[in-house]
């Protein structure tokens, strides 16, 4: 009886592999046989790059071509925050004391100033190179982890003001949509003129939101299943 | 001989990683393995859009970097959820373990107990 559901098993995952590799090797072929991708989308987006407000053109398909995905996406972080959320909560908070000597502490010591500086720069040259929301929010979440493991609490996630924290990008893209509708320029429309500090504007809180997400993410891991 | 192009490479290693996190995902029953592979899959497709994006080095395509961008943290986010769900998932099986071995202990201490009274 055992050793007959475990020829069957075997059977079943040799079946697997060899489609699996079947699968594979079509792909292969599709990779091969496919004409050079050029979708002619790149020349659009370079043509108008200059109405946009930002000269990075990640940044220009993000936040100006693109914005309503970004928009949505933001919605998205909340409700992973809403669904994440109970599992930090239901934790009884420990008062843990700090040692001088913690290895961890010492390096979020020099880290944690370090990397907030270069998660501003980030920020803010994210309209002309590489960088923008997305990464300074990483850099800070790795920040807040730093923090997490070196036992230092500095965002209480029971606190109406950190869940006000975490959908703050979605309310500044709200705001920024609203004003621009009122004003008649269409919906999620950037006029020309501001379109850049609109951008900065909504990156900057984007920033902390996306971060407190991902550092919220992190802590019910950590934490929630001790 | 197929021109191997640096973008060809991203694909042929795309390709690779897909077939590793499907065989990962497929063979395995435990739930952290199961996610991690569906992890390597999810950067199995971001390759593949980067590499889709590289086909002509001088000038790259933003959009798929754009979307790969955003993908990248939804995935963090979602995996994070995800472990959050198996790990509740595998407290309640834990619970209802230790509810069924509590009743096994009381009837086996019984025995333990009378048997240990004959040993005394």
């Amino acid at each position: 009886m055992k050793t007959s559901s475990l020829i069957s098993q075997r059977t079943m995952a040799a079946v697997i592999i060899s489609l699996v590799c079947v699968i594979a090797a079509l792909l292969l072929i599709a990779f091969i046989q496919q004409p050079v991708h050029d979708n002619g989308l790149r020349e659009v987006v370079f043509a108008n790059l200059d109405k946009t407000g930002v000269s990075n053109p990640v940044t220009a398909v993000l936040l100006n071509y693109r914005a309503f995905d970004t928009y949505l996406e933001f919605a998205v972080f909340l409700c992973v925050a809403v669904a994440v959320l109970p599992y930090v909560l239901d934790v009884p908070i420990q008062k843990q004391q700090l040692s001088a000597e913690s290895q961890v502490l010492a390096i979020a010591k020099i880290f944690v100033p370090l990397s907030i500086l270069m998660a501003g720069y980030l920020l803010w040259i994210g309209s002309t190179q590489p960088g923008g929301a997305f990464q300074a929010a990483s850099l800070l979440a790795g920040c807040l982890v730093l923090l997490s493991l070196a036992n230092v609490r500095i965002i209480d996630f029971s606190t109406a003001r950190s869940r006000f924290l975490l959908s703050v990008g979605l309310l500044a893209f709200m705001v920024v949509n609203i004003v621009v509708f009122s004003q008649n320029f269409g919906f999620i429309a950037l006029p020309q003129n501001i379109a850049g500090s609109l951008i900065l504007f909504i990156e900057f809180f984007a920033t902390f939101a996306v971060s407190a997400t991902l550092f919220l993410c992190f802590e019910s891991i950590h934490k929630g299943h001790l | 001989m197929i021109l191997m192009t640096q973008s060809m490479l991203f694909s042929l290693c795309a390709v690779l990683l897909l077939a590793i996190g499907l065989i990962g995902f497929l063979l395995t029953s435990d739930f952290l393995r199961k996610l991690l592979a569906l992890n390597v899959i999810g950067m199995a497709i971001f390759m593949v859009l980067i590499a889709a994006a590289n086909n002509d080095p001088n000038a790259v395509d933003p959009l798929p970097h754009a979307m790969v961008l955003t993908g990248i943290v939804v995935a963090a986010a979602g995996t994070a959820l995800g472990l959050n769900l198996a790990s509740k998932i595998v407290k309640f099986a834990r619970s209802i373990q230790g509810e069924n071995t509590a009743i096994e202990n009381k009837k086996s201490n019984a025995t333990q107990d009378s048997s240990n009274g004959q040993t005394d």
